[in-house]
């Protein structure tokens, strides 16, 4: 009884921090006023998953100066992220797509990205900064086409990288590879890569993401009475779709408060209001948004079938070619150490 | 590296040797911060990667120690070097500007030697001032430092400049919290939250620090002395109360809570006798029990106690 009687009580919180955003949106006019002693508020109190679903609430609550607070974090990294984008530039795509080989190169590369991410249970933050380690280097670098290991060894690194960055655990750098790798790498090898991206990158490792605006623009959505219920359900869609987007070599034009802004209203079922010249906020432009979104309902859905699914990762079981593989690895692992 | 001369070790930073140097073509001081990478088999350590890409970040504030290159060298050993295939040993140089001492070194000085004096609280005050602008920097570009404390805070004596130095255990964070590792901030600066297992915190956890360095340049000691996490608690306890869930909702729930001795909250006035009844409320303020209640580095700026400090210099 002490159980539900918290539970209540915190939804009695959430209810009235919504309700605090909405005065402050003007168009909204129907405030939802819960009904606390229907069936249907029992019910979803019960469908609470744990003590974890309490903490975010208590969280987003505790945090009493939450407006001013999150909307100058939005405006620093709004601001951080234009420097960001001005380095970066809009001409990776277009460098990209001048290469044929390199644009399936490219996706096979995040293709194992992505399923290392998975098998590790590693944050969406790890994966979009692999990637976006991964595309800065290409815009930098020139690699040839006959030669598939330098792709391998750039994705360990990138992987790496971003893994020391976000994650609490690392793996060690050979458990990294244990994935459908073609070669296996010595830690050394890798170092040196890890050396020649960070240099390439300017050491700029910590990059502003679509995941760092996705929480202050879900405080800025109109509420519905749904809302609290849904909160963990839409942060891990909104976070697929953005994974999504490091596959299509179209995303890279938008910036990722764009890529945010436009998979949150994709997730949320709404489109970008045509009569309002911002979205979420005064420096995020509404065009932007709304030809990203339309990007995504494109590209996301007619390459569904091609997107990686976790469901479908099947390890290989070891086998005696293997120690083919291991070999050519040495062999190419040696060449590797020589050119760099 | 032929362009620094190594003039002497002053010290060790989180993960490797610091040297004082000089740029040979501008005769200007250096700091340089070893990382010997072929020690790891790992590649580059996380601490060195987050560091540098934090100082990417944050350097354009003159309240964080300036990062001005980053050098990789691969030293060919001296009893390798007439081989024909010399195994190479990768280091990293951090380049940093050069300031002469730290902030524990300077209120030591005012401790003990040949001249025992209290710290002009002018001087406590352009400090603070200048410490929460480097937090509150750090904090808007969405990065917590983590290991706040007397020996990270960098002083040019003569321009009584303070900058904030050592990001190596500093992280970005975004909303909502997430899980962050447990072991990190120096225990006398250790906010309760992290004491007490917390693993979901945010930037209260920089301003607990402040308050306790703000109190230590005051009182010339540290004011929570404690050697181990469960001294370190009651040391808290003893002098603020302990806890209650009145006063932080949630407390018992925190993972490593138990039953704790009933203690008052002492006069936190009286801890430190020399500060005013501005900097005693400031002072209260960044301890707080309850990290959403405890003041932000932005919002210290404009607190009172400042009131009579010429800001116009920062």
């Amino acid at each position: 009884m002490v159980y539900m009687i918290d539970r209540v009580f915190i939804l009695v919180f959430f209810y009235t921090f919504l309700i605090s955003i909405m005065s402050l949106d003007s168009s909204s006019n129907h405030p939802i006023i819960p009904d606390l002693y229907c069936s249907e508020v029992t019910s979803e109190v019960i469908h609470l998953d744990s003590d974890d679903e309490a903490m975010k609430l208590n969280v987003l609550w505790g945090d009493s100066d939450h407006d001013d607070s999150d909307e100058s974090i939005l405006l620093s990294l709004l601001e951080s992220e234009h420097d960001q984008v001005q380095e970066q530039t809009k001409s990776l795509g277009q460098q990209l797509r001048k290469k044929t080989w390199l644009i399936n190169a490219r996706e096979e590369a995040i293709n194992w990205i992505l399923k290392v991410h998975a098998y590790y249970s590693f944050k969406p933050e790890t994966a979009y900064l692999s990637v976006d380690y991964f595309n800065r280097f290409l815009l930098s670098h020139t690699l040839t086409p006959d030669k598939a290991w330098p792709l391998q060894l750039l994705s360990v690194a990138c992987l790496a990288l971003a893994a020391k960055m976000e994650e609490r655990k690392v793996p060690l750098l050979l458990d990294l590879q244990v994935i459908e790798s073609r070669f296996l790498f010595k830690p050394k090898t890798v170092q040196r890569m890890e050396l020649l991206v960070m240099a390439s990158l300017k050491w700029r490792l910590r990059t502003i993401t679509p995941f760092d605006f996705v929480h202050l623009f879900i405080a800025k959505l109109p509420c519905s009475a749904s809302t609290w219920r849904d909160l963990s359900y839409i942060v891990s869609r909104v976070s697929d779709v953005i994974i999504r987007t490091c596959l299509v070599m179209d995303f890279l034009e938008f910036s990722p408060s764009t890529i945010a802004a436009a998979a949150l209203l994709w997730v949320t079922n709404q489109c970008a209001d045509e009569k309002k010249s911002e979205c979420f906020h005064k420096n995020i432009g509404i065009e932007m948004v709304q030809k990203c979104y339309k990007l995504m309902k494109q590209k996301l859905i007619i390459r569904r079938s091609g997107l990686y699914w976790p469901k479908t990762l099947q390890l290989l079981p070891r086998s005696p070619t293997c120690v083919l593989d291991h070999a050519a690895a040495m062999q190419e692992s040696s060449d590797a150490h020589h050119k760099l | 590296m032929e362009k620094y001369e190594k003039l002497e070790k002053v010290g060790e930073g989180t993960y490797g040797k610091v040297y004082k140097a000089r740029e040979k073509a501008s005769g200007s001081l250096v700091a340089l911060k070893k990382t010997r990478l072929e020690m790891d088999e790992e590649g580059v350590p996380p601490t060195a990667l987050r560091e540098v890409s934090l100082l990417q970040l944050l350097s354009q504030s003159i309240y964080i120690v300036r990062l001005l290159s980053v050098e990789h060298v691969d030293k060919v050993p001296k009893s390798q070097k007439s081989s024909s295939n010399p195994l190479t040993k990768p280091i990293l140089y951090l380049v940093f500007e050069y300031l002469d001492t730290d902030l524990k070194k300077f209120i030591d000085s005012h401790r003990k030697g040949p001249n025992p004096r209290p710290l002009p609280p002018p001087l406590i005050q352009s400090f603070l001032f200048q410490l929460c602008k480097g937090v509150a920097h750090c904090h808007s570009h969405g990065v917590l430092h983590r290991d706040l404390k007397p020996q990270n805070l960098l002083l040019d004596q003569h321009k009584g400049i303070l900058k904030i130095a050592d990001l190596g255990l500093g992280r970005a964070f975004t909303v909502p919290l997430k899980s962050y590792t447990h072991e990190i901030v120096t225990l006398w600066y250790r906010a309760p939250e992290v004491l007490l297992g917390s693993t979901h915190y945010s930037t209260g956890v920089d301003i607990w620090s402040v308050g306790c360095i703000f109190a230590e340049m005051v009182r010339r000691q540290a004011l929570f002395p404690g050697d181990s996490e469960f001294q370190q608690l009651i040391h808290i306890f003893k002098m603020l109360g302990t806890p209650t869930e009145e006063n932080w909702p949630g407390v018992t729930s925190l993972r490593d809570w138990h039953v704790y001795p009933r203690w008052e909250p002492q006069s936190l006035a009286k801890n430190v006798p020399s500060l005013g009844p501005d900097g005693v409320d400031l002072l209260s303020k960044m301890l707080k029990y309850n990290p959403s209640e405890r003041i932000s580095a932005k919002a210290a700026l404009d607190h009172p106690y400042f009131d009579s400090l010429d800001k116009s210099q920062f």
